[in-house]
């Protein structure tokens, strides 16, 4: 028979019993928080980590993701300006920016590519002038910050991402 | 943001299959059902993890498979009617020693199995001396003994 006074935690020899802990609150919260930054693309894919970056003039266009994760496939969809009258347009991305990503596939495919100080990638354009669309697929080979700067003609384009591990 | 929507896909597809698969299913598992859910864990993973090995991805999968059970749970508690949905309600497969075949056949039990229970759990050796035989909603079977089942004689 259970002592008065004694609660049947103490009967048992048990810790007493207090409901959920500040730390398990904490916890829960810290998780519900996580699953909503990642909706919400503070992890990468998402709204909050879609951005576009442009030229001073507007005319060159990148959009990307600031938020990538290591390995895994990311988009960058770049809108060139063309020149009327010429048959092709260079693409150049800095170097530091090729060591940390690896690109996987380029849309359309550039008539040459060549790494030398910087990325050189040349593509067919139909000479009307206006705008040439490409889109490449990259994964990111390391954690942690990486800088990029896309160039065409006289028109430069930097942007930041951070890759998650 | 694809992670999470991809993990409560994943959840919801599996919470339906395993509920159409009903509870002798898993409760029972023979050499090929451990093989079939050895791939159905595979087939998961993939779908889950797409080609995305990165740990921030198997945080946010992980953490959105927590959160929707606790959440699912949560919501089983409060709602009788969505916890049978769920989790079905356990069934009575025989009554004072008499086998309800007609349960027993939609819940895919024989009654080898009911005596295989009542052996393990009170060493019973006949279906006179089960009074009640539930089918439990964790898919295990628990017996209740008759009064004059005579065990100790």
């Amino acid at each position: 028979m259970r002592q008065p006074g004694s609660s049947a935690e103490a009967q048992l020899g048990l810790p007493e019993y207090r409901g959920h802990t500040t730390a398990e609150k904490f916890a829960f919260a810290l998780l519900v928080v996580f699953i909503l930054a990642a909706i919400a693309g503070v992890f990468g894919d998402g709204p909050l980590s879609q951005s576009t970056a442009a030229s001073g003039d507007g005319q060159m266009r990148v959009e990307y993701q600031r938020f990538c994760r290591r390995h895994a496939q990311q988009l960058l969809d770049i809108t060139v300006p063309t020149q009327a009258g010429a048959n092709s347009v260079e693409l150049r991305v800095n170097a530091e920016y090729l060591r940390r990503v690896q690109i996987t596939e380029i849309f359309p495919q550039p008539l040459q590519s060549t790494v030398h100080q910087t990325g050189l990638l040349r593509f067919a354009t139909d000479g009307s002038g206006g705008t040439l669309q490409i889109r490449m697929h990259l994964e990111a080979q390391h954690a942690g910050s990486q800088q990029a700067r896309l160039s065409a003609g006289t028109q430069t384009v930097d942007f930041k991402q951070f890759a998650y591990p | 943001m694809d992670s999470v929507l991809r993990a409560a896909a994943v959840y919801l597809i599996l919470l339906i299959i395993l509920r159409i698969a009903g509870k002798r299913t898993l409760a029972q598992v023979t050499v090929f059902d451990f093989i079939l859910l050895l791939i159905i864990g595979e087939a998961t993973q993939q779908a889950l993890l797409g080609e995305d090995f990165s740990i921030i991805n198997a945080a946010i999968v992980i953490g959105t498979l927590v959160l929707l059970d606790i959440g699912l749970s949560v919501l089983k508690q409060r709602s009788e009617a969505l916890d049978r949905v769920i989790d079905d309600s356990p069934v009575v497969i025989v009554d004072h020693g008499k086998l309800l075949r007609d349960r027993m056949d939609r819940s895919r039990i024989d009654e080898q199995e009911i005596l295989v229970a009542a052996r393990e759990l009170h060493g019973l050796e006949r279906l006179e001396q089960i009074k009640f035989a539930v089918l439990e909603r964790s898919g295990g079977i628990s017996i209740v003994p008759a009064e004059s089942s005579g065990k100790d004689s």
